[in-house]
């Protein structure tokens, strides 16, 4: 906590912002704001050690040892949990399929949002009414609405397909029951559930933006897509930044979707690896391999969010 | 005289669904340090508290201190089970883990009697329920933590021999409960009798019988079904009426127990007696595979790698499908909801396959972890002992469900399954038919990850399409060795004993 | 409504073209045929689960019927099982606890160090924020053994719904800091630094100037965190089997699905009485919630 480590652009700002005060205040004044920050983190940060850093060491404990469900405490085995999922067929596909998941349902959701949102900029009658009604996916527990999906999917009296082939859509998969589109199903439900919070974080920074903005681009005629790419986007950056990192982060450590939905069939082609670490980990009882699943992309993630992070941080400043 | 069923039946059971008065508590510890029940006590306290009751000559005969006064009552006036085996301390409370039964009835009728219990004994009782797909992991967590519920039930995968070392021995509750109502069946031992101790208290089975649309076959011209061929016939004929067979083939308990129960009767099955050696490469497995590939593609539903615990049910409520393999929900959930569809359905005996005749029912077990207080433990025990007492009426209330485990229980004629023609023959459910996960070995922690993990379901799913038996094998065999090796060779998890299991 | 005024005026423009499309019609018509297709794709499933909580049984598991209509007389039966048969409001009512001391907690944590981070000048508070983050990236799927062995073992709070209340905060604060850190960003710091040379302490201004100028956001944070709370499905699952302590979605999902027997009536209706009040809820709030996102992320 000492002085001397205190950034020149901290000192500069304080300095920019109360210019009139003479030096020696200001010096104390920092020293004094250095201990009163550390006051202020110190719940949440003693709350995150207790309950998030102390598992997931513990998590990471389990990853290096023989742990089981019988047994939490094993004997070290390094990173042979490791090598072993890296090497098992069903962990590869898992971790393909999150990935297709997680940037699948981004896309949905991203797109789907867009769109809202815009729609929602309009003046219409009635918005608040359709409003409600529009965010229903988000609001009911997904816990409950993915059965609403599962009965859609039944194959049996299979809900969506009779619908659809109503109107004359021609696709009429055994949704859960094939590969390609039992994942589409899982992302669809995923996307479905979300796409109302994507609406809302880009409406938020929609309205942010200068309707003049808005407006001098649509006369200069620039086209919709270049007018969201060139003008928009970068206003709104920082919170599409955020509201993306959040979604993408849960999309990838959510299991419940594809736990009440497929439990990874059929034929392990849905498996995400928090549902896989889950199924192996507990259900299964080789606790130390689900740790070693459910931890498999921590260190790529916290590479990629701390660069993330620092550029975003960096551009706010 | 133990070996006569039917007095002891009379004896010892009684229908009159009561619950014991309270007795006097004893400051001895009932619960050795080791967490095994003190045997002696236990019957000490068992047959004090059951002079006047049928039980107790059984008890005095096995135990050594006969201090009790044997006298013979009246059959039917005295409550069931006489006294609690284990004599409960002061300030002693009960909760209990179970399942959500598939009966609805049934919880309501065993919360009520742990209630009724606890009134009657003092005993501050709380019953909590969960689903049975989500027993697993509560357990996991309460063991991991050391702290939990003081008794439980293990549900579909009983994890037994995985927590050997957390669970108390309630071999001193099992042997007078096997003196009075004869043997435990196969099944029960199983997954019950770990080294020489029983660690689970054997409650019931589930069975999973063939349901089948006994009109369908009438109106076709075909036999009722009596081997797996002879449903792999019917469904070649009906498959194409869309009337298929629905055995799931997905990430669901069904299909677990369904392929296991077919790959048994095919003389195959994953690991050999010792529960150690893989037995996939062998010329059963090769044609239980090729059967399952013809079965799948003639006469099985194409949806059912969609499909989940509830899907065949609900497959043949649709009147849809003409066979399942399933527990009997699935028929009693039409029972007054649609009668014309129920009285089409029979159930049949246990198909047969070229070499057995193997069924796979979900059996459930009672246990109390080894860190539960004593005067929980004591209170448990006691709970335990006087329910069990009360089999008949316990059975009764599941409406049929709860198969028990012990020989002398699985007299015909049976109450409830005797007295409807329809259920009639789920009495012969009983015996060496039913065996469970590991199978014609124990059933370890290995199996049982090979079943958390639906590795025997995906199998058969690999023979989709253009997939070959080779296929087939080569997953089963990349997925389930690595699971048979770390487990034996990790300390941690002994091998088991396979002098020691019964057979 | 913080987005009226910023909404396209359509009208302005209206007079450009032709009789009958106007610009004016042109834009509605696209408005509306948009919106129909988000109201499909957002209520289908909707109203597929609203139809099966009124159908009876026989109607639901049947194939020669119409899914999205009734072929035998609707029924309350599964709303009346629901109320009488479960302990559904004592389920509503845990989730409303839970989620409301979530917020409670989250706010505690997460004000105080969104504050420091935004405003204050301290080594590594750029490490601490990124730090913060980093926390929301720990996958929960096996977090919750570790978790239990502290719950049961060091405050005894498993299987009560206060386990939810300790925990549910490690997933909620994380996003909130952020969410609120650029929040505070946007209330300019003459305005503190006035009410300081009022004679306030440095607490005193951010309890009587910056906090209630922060409304916006911190309702945001609240809604956001209570969604959050009421959404949760693991840690609920393996913390808690008293069913007088679970909150909706388990006691819903454990209660009434039976081994292999769904009650998919009972389970639509508890989704629908679940989620439908806080849709109300969100609506009623969306205006705030989007004030305080748009304010606290653009500076």
């Amino acid at each position: 906590m000492s002085l001397t480590r205190t950034p020149a652009a901290a000192e500069a700002a304080a300095v920019a912002v109360a210019p009139q005060r003479e030096a020696g205040r200001m010096r104390r004044m920092v020293r004094g704001e250095a201990a009163f920050g550390y006051l202020l983190m110190a719940p949440v940060i003693i709350y995150l050690a207790l309950l998030l850093l102390y598992p997931l060491l513990l998590s990471v404990w389990f990853s290096l040892t023989d742990a089981s469900t019988g047994q939490p405490f094993g004997s070290w085995v390094g990173l042979k949990n490791f090598t072993d999922v890296w090497s098992n067929e069903t962990f590869r596909l898992a971790l393909r399929n999150s990935f297709i998941f997680t940037f699948g349902s981004e896309i949905g959701k991203a797109i789907l949002g867009t769109v809202l949102a815009f729609l929602l900029l309009r003046r219409f009658r009635g918005k608040k009414v359709l409003r409600a009604l529009l965010v229903l996916p988000w609001t009911v527990p997904v816990a409950l609405t993915t059965l609403g999906w599962l009965l859609l999917f039944d194959p049996t009296f299979s809900m969506l397909n009779r619908t659809t082939s109503a109107i004359g859509f021609p696709y009429h998969p055994n949704w859960l029951g094939e590969p390609v589109p039992a994942m589409i199903a899982i992302m669809m439900a995923n996307i479905w559930r979300g796409f109302p919070f994507s609406a809302i974080i880009l409406l938020a920074g929609l309205t942010s933006v200068p309707p003049e903005i808005l407006e001098s681009a649509a006369l200069d005629g620039c086209g919709f897509l270049r007018r969201f790419h060139y003008i928009i986007v970068p206003m709104i950056a920082p919170i599409l930044f955020i509201g993306l990192l959040f979604d993408l982060v849960f999309s990838f450590t959510d299991l419940s979707v594809v736990y009440l939905l497929t439990r990874g069939g059929p034929e392990n082609t849905t498996h995400i690896l928090p549902e896989l670490a889950y199924q192996n980990g507990i259900q299964g009882g080789d606790l130390a391999q689900g740790a070693a699943i459910s931890l498999f992309m921590l260190p790529v993630f916290v590479v990629a969010c701390v660069i993330m992070l620092r550029i975003l941080r960096r551009r706010e400043i | 005289m133990a070996d006569d069923p039917a007095e002891i039946r009379a004896d010892a059971a009684p229908e009159v669904e009561a619950v014991p008065a309270p007795s006097p508590a004893l400051p001895e510890p009932a619960v050795a340090l080791g967490g095994r029940l003190d045997r002696r006590l236990l019957l000490k306290g068992l047959s004090a508290g059951l002079a006047g009751v049928g039980l107790a000559p059984l008890l005095a005969a096995c135990s050594s201190s006969n201090n009790a006064k044997v006298t013979k009552a009246p059959v039917g006036n005295e409550p069931a089970g006489g006294t609690p085996a284990v004599v409960i301390s002061k300030g002693a409370s009960l909760s209990i883990l179970m399942w959500n039964h598939f009966v609805p009835a049934f919880d309501t009728y065993f919360d009520k009697y742990a209630s009724d219990w606890g009134k009657t004994n003092n005993v501050n009782v709380r019953v909590d329920h969960v689903d049975i797909a989500q027993l697993p992991g509560r357990l996991a967590a309460e063991a991991a933590a050391g702290r939990g519920h003081d008794l439980f039930a293990f549900a579909a995968q009983i994890q037994t021999r995985r927590y050997q070392n957390r669970l108390v021995d309630m071999t001193p509750l099992m042997e007078p409960m096997i003196k009075a109502y004869g043997d435990v069946i196969p099944i029960g031992k199983a997954t019950s009798f770990i080294d020489g101790k029983w660690l689970g208290l054997p409650h019931f089975n589930v069975i999973i019988p063939p349901l089948v649309r006994t009109d369908l076959l009438k109106d076709n011209g075909l036999k009722t079904p009596e081997t797996w061929d002879d449903v792999m016939a019917a469904g070649k004929v009906l498959k194409p009426k869309n009337h298929a067979a629905g055995l799931a083939i997905s990430h669901c308990n069904d299909a677990n127990h369904n392929w296991r129960a077919i790959m048994w009767s095919f003389g195959a099955s994953e690991v050999q007696q010792d529960g150690k050696t893989l037995a996939l490469d062998t010329q059963e497995m090769k044609d239980f595979l090729t059967w399952a590939k013809q079965f799948q593609a003639e006469a099985n539903s194409d949806e059912v790698y969609a499909w989940g615990d509830v899907s065949d049910n609900q497959y043949l409520g649709s009147g849809t499908g003409f066979f399942i393999h399933d527990a009997i929900s699935a028929l009693r959930s039409l029972q007054g909801k649609n009668d014309q569809l129920y009285n089409n359905i029979a159930i049949l005996p246990e198909m047969k396959g070229p070499k057995a005749q193997l069924s796979m029912p979900d059996p459930q077990v009672f246990a109390i972890w080894n860190f539960t207080p004593k005067a929980n433990a004591e209170a448990a025990s006691s709970f335990l002992w006087t329910y069990m007492n009360n089999w008949k009426a316990n059975f009764i209330a599941s409406t049929g469900y709860n198969m028990p485990m012990f020989a002398n229980q699985l007299v015909k004629p049976m109450p409830v399954l005797s007295e409807d023609p329809k259920f009639v023959v789920m009495q012969d459910y009983q015996g060496a038919l039913l065996q469970t996960y590991g199978y014609p070995g124990p059933q370890t922690p290995a199996s049982e990850d090979v079943l958390a993990q639906y590795i025997i379901p995906d199998m058969i799913g690999k023979l989709k399409g253009s997939g070959t038996v080779e296929d087939a094998l080569k997953f089963a065999r990349d997925q389930i060795a690595p699971i048979y090796a770390k487990n034996y060779k990790s300390n941690l998890t002994p091998a088991p004993n396979v002098t020691a299991i019964p057979k | 409504m913080a987005s009226k005024a910023f909404e396209v005026s359509a009208p302005a423009r209206a007079q450009e073209r032709s009789p009958w499309l106007t610009r004016a019609r042109k834009e509605s018509i696209v408005t509306w045929v948009g919106l129909a297709f988000f109201l499909i794709i957002a209520l289908f499933p909707i109203v597929i689960m609203l139809v099966t909580s009124f159908k009876q049984a026989g109607d639901l598991i049947s194939v020669q019927t119409p899914p999205l209509w009734f072929h035998k007389w609707p029924t309350f039966a599964h709303y009346t099982y629901l109320f009488k048969q479960t302990k559904f409001l004592t389920w509503a009512w845990n989730t409303i606890v839970i989620s409301f001391f979530t917020v409670v907690i989250t706010l505690i944590l997460a004000v105080p160090a969104a504050y420091a981070l935004a405003r204050l000048h301290f080594p590594n508070a750029e490490n601490f924020g990124i730090g913060i983050f980093l926390t929301y990236l720990v996958p929960p799927a096996l977090l919750f053994l570790p978790l239990t062995i502290i719950l049961s073992r060091y405050v005894n709070l498993i299987d009560t719904k206060w386990a939810l209340v300790v925990v549910y905060p490690t997933f909620t604060t994380p996003f909130c800091v952020w969410l609120l850190m650029g929040f505070f960003k946007t209330i300019p710091i003459e305005v503190e630094e006035a009410a300081r040379v009022d004679g306030c302490s440095r607490l005193q201004a951010i309890l009587r100037v910056v906090l209630p100028l922060s409304i916006p956001g911190l309702l945001t944070v609240a809604i956001f965190a209570f969604t959050l709370g009421m959404q949760e499905y693991i840690y609920a699952l393996t913390f808690i089997s008293n069913s007088l302590e679970k909150p909706v979605t388990i006691g819903v999902t454990s209660d009434l699905i039976r081994g292999d027997e769904y009650f998919w009536g009972e389970l639509m209706a508890g989704a629908l009485l679940a989620g439908i009040p806080v849709a109300i809820l969100y609506n009623f709030f969306l205006d705030h919630f989007v004030e305080g996102i748009s304010q606290g992320a653009i500076k």
